[in-house]
């Protein structure tokens, strides 16, 4: 039983990844209806995986509340706005006056003032941090600068050409560079799948 | 020697404070500095604009809040642009705010505009699974969709969904990207291997992961940030947030350009003088 | 005061809680932070119930009968078996079931996008004004594809080694335009914030 429980999601992962490859790469036979005839079912299940969030949150929560950790109050001010607003939400639906009330009220305006504050963070940072030391920083420095200057109006004031120049690194270098990176990731992505499917790789079932 | 190494260990908050004052300025006192059009902004307004009337066009807005800045403005002159052209508008969303944002955002421009929800637009909203959804509904758009819009009404009771049973119904997908299910999520499920052409634009930190992609072929332009935003709401002719804000825009780029100049002044003064010590 | 200008004032008022973070650590903005967490979680919940789980049930399930789809019901809920002593390992069938079907796709369908950057990198190659950008970007991606072959000694090989630093400094060219684009995104996003601050609640702007 042990080993069946270690090996039956290799079995499955092979399994499963088989589908779509067959389906896409082999037009015959039941292969391409197998494919569209299990989409649904695969999105029905991971989609019921939906409250996995909200449930390991809460267990993270509870624990702080109950071990009357640092700021526990906070901890459970945050259990009843998750689960109060959840409830307000499947009562109500996505569309009720009150939830989005309450979405543009709280929540719209704090997550994107949450990332605005890199700005801050990048401008400190540009200041403190960004030197000059070796004649590649100053080339990155060179194409920083003229990327900022070509993307704004000013600009053009400054010097007519600049945001052609901006636009052409972008354009040509940038984009030779970029692609040689983005085939790397490709094809490190596909390696670590077919490391998945095989077996090779299982740190996402949580093993070493 | 000693301004240097005072500039060089300033609280960090009189910056934060500089950054705030000299962003506001420009927005109250606007200079209205001109903005020109970019060939992949244009390629963006022609991809939507060549369609015949009646066509049906998806923007999807793939972002959250965080994004709104640089995104909304683009998904709201994209919606004005759709409508301006008659096309059959369907908002979608691969970000669970995305589809709340469109629907705040397409309200007051389609009741402005006359244009009927059902009937002219639609909102579909979130539909969790990513790539095996996206492909359901380029088999079944119905069926893909659970069989309803953001408001939980049957897609068969809106007329606009008559026609439209195929992601491939959709003449051309724009999407409004701030993460990995975007734009280049669109081109692999549903832009290469069926040919709808995948549009849109994207934060300004993604776009030159995304040019090599704009280079060849693969996405019909591409709005770059505010900027790209901005040059748009001009060719719609709906001028709004994001023009308004390129001056401030300027204004924070030049602080930070100054900023750079300024440490690393401070950083070669203090260099020299320690090398210059006994 | 009417819903939406109390709408505006709380917006105005949580925006400012995230904001006296800069200033330092805060009650307030520790306040602000949990309100976040928690409602960005809960309308995960709330879309995923109203878009896909409720109608799935009521529509799929109960009134047109499939209900094969019970047994991905059943998948789905394995993946809440970690909770409970010895399910664990249901969880992992659910996670690789998930993970294999959804890697299956990305095998199937990405390629494709790769094989179109290869073909793109091919387009319109000439010394002519026309095409010669096209020829830069193309030894560009040559320079920088060379300045990863790890199989090959760079420091001894001129034949490697040129190229490799070309390419080197190509992604300098990359990176700095991809830092100057990221400054502009950050300061977007203050941007929004202010013209919110100044516009939506004192109305100071447009």
């Amino acid at each position: 039983m042990g080993a069946l429980k270690k090996q039956l999601p290799l079995v499955l992962v092979f399994v499963t990844a088989l589908i779509p490859i067959l389906g896409r790469y082999v037009a015959v036979g039941p292969f391409p209806s197998l494919l569209t005839g299990t989409a649904k079912w695969f999105q029905t299940a991971s989609n019921f995986a939906w409250l996995l969030g909200a449930i390991n949150l809460s267990i993270v929560y509870v624990s702080q509340v109950r071990k009357k950790r640092t700021n526990w109050m906070f901890s459970l001010y945050a259990l009843v706005v998750m689960w109060g607003y959840s409830a307000l939400g499947i009562i109500q639906t996505n569309q009720g006056v009150a939830y989005r009330w309450l979405f543009n009220a709280f929540y719209n305006p704090m997550v994107a003032t949450m990332y605005s504050i890199l700005a801050f963070y990048i401008v400190s940072a540009a200041f403190r941090s960004f030197r000059v030391r070796t004649v590649e920083a100053t080339v990155l420095m060179g194409c920083a600068v003229l990327a900022m200057l070509g993307r704004v109006p000013v600009g053009k004031i400054i010097w007519s050409q600049i945001p052609d120049i901006s636009q052409w690194f972008l354009n040509v270098p940038n984009t030779g560079a970029m692609r040689g990176i983005l085939l790397g990731v490709y094809l490190g992505g596909y390696a670590t799948m077919i490391r998945i499917i095989m077996g090779l790789e299982r740190a996402y079932l949580g093993e070493r | 020697m000693s301004i240097w190494r005072s500039l060089e260990n300033i609280d960090r908050r009189w910056i934060y404070l500089l950054l705030a004052v000299v962003m506001v300025v420009p927005l109250i006192k606007p200079l209205g500095l001109p903005i020109d059009v970019v060939p992949e902004t244009r390629t963006v307004f022609e991809t939507m604009d060549r369609l015949p009337p009646g066509s049906a066009v998806m923007v999807s807005f793939d972002f959250d809040p965080s994004a709104i800045p640089e995104l909304l403005p683009m998904g709201r002159a994209a919606i004005i642009h759709a409508f301006k052209k008659n096309y059959r508008l369907v908002l979608f969303g691969n970000w669970t705010q995305g589809p709340m944002l469109a629907q705040d955002l397409a309200e007051p421009i389609a009741k402005k505009m006359g244009k009927e929800y059902g009937k002219d637009w639609v909102n579909l909203g979130y539909k969790p699974g990513g790539s095996v959804t996206i492909r359901r509904m380029v088999d079944d758009l119905w069926d893909g969709a659970a069989n309803v819009d953001i408001k939980g009404n049957s897609l068969a009771s809106l007329p606009i969904m008559s026609k439209i049973r195929k992601l491939t119904d959709i003449a051309v997908v724009f999407s409004c990207t701030v993460g990995g299910s975007g734009m280049q999520f669109w081109l692999e499920y549903l832009g290469q291997p069926n040919g709808v052409p995948i549009t849109g634009g994207a934060v300004s930190v993604m776009v030159p992961g995304y040019m090599p992609y704009v280079n060849s072929g693969q996405f019909k332009g591409i709005l770059m940030g505010l900027r790209g935003a901005a040059e748009y709401e001009m060719l719609v002719g709906a001028p709004d947030k994001a023009v308004a804000g390129m001056d401030a825009q300027s204004a924070s780029h030049l602080l930070v350009i100054v900023l750079i100049i300024l440490g690393n002044v401070g950083y070669w003064v203090q260099r020299r003088a320690k090398a210059a010590q006994p | 005061m009417d819903s939406h200008t109390a709408q505006v004032w709380i917006a105005a008022l949580s925006t400012l809680a995230v904001f006296s973070f800069l200033y330092r650590e805060n009650p307030v903005y520790r306040w602000a932070e949990h309100t976040f967490v928690a409602m960005a979680v809960a309308h995960g919940v709330v879309m995923t119930w109203d878009n896909w789980i409720k109608p799935t049930i009521t529509k799929d399930i109960l009134k047109d009968g499939k209900y094969y789809l019970l047994t991905a019901v059943v998948v789905g809920l394995f993946f809440y078996a970690r909770y409970f002593k010895g399910g664990a390992w249901l969880t992992r069938c659910a996670i690789a079931m998930t993970v294999g079907y959804w890697g299956g796709y990305m095998l199937g369908y990405s390629p494709a996008v790769l094989v179109g950057q290869l073909t793109g990198s091919f387009y319109k190659l000439s010394l002519a004004p026309s095409g010669i950008n096209n020829t830069i970007t193309f030894l560009t991606l040559v320079c920088t594809l060379t300045y990863f072959l790890f199989t090959i000694r760079q420091e001894k090989n001129p034949v490697v080694a040129i190229p490799a630093n070309i390419g080197r400094w190509a992604m300098m060219v990359a990176f700095g335009t991809a830092f100057g684009n990221t400054i502009m995104a950050r300061m977007s996003l203050f941007l929004g914030r202010l013209q919110f601050l100044l516009g939506d609640w004192l109305h100071a702007i447009k």
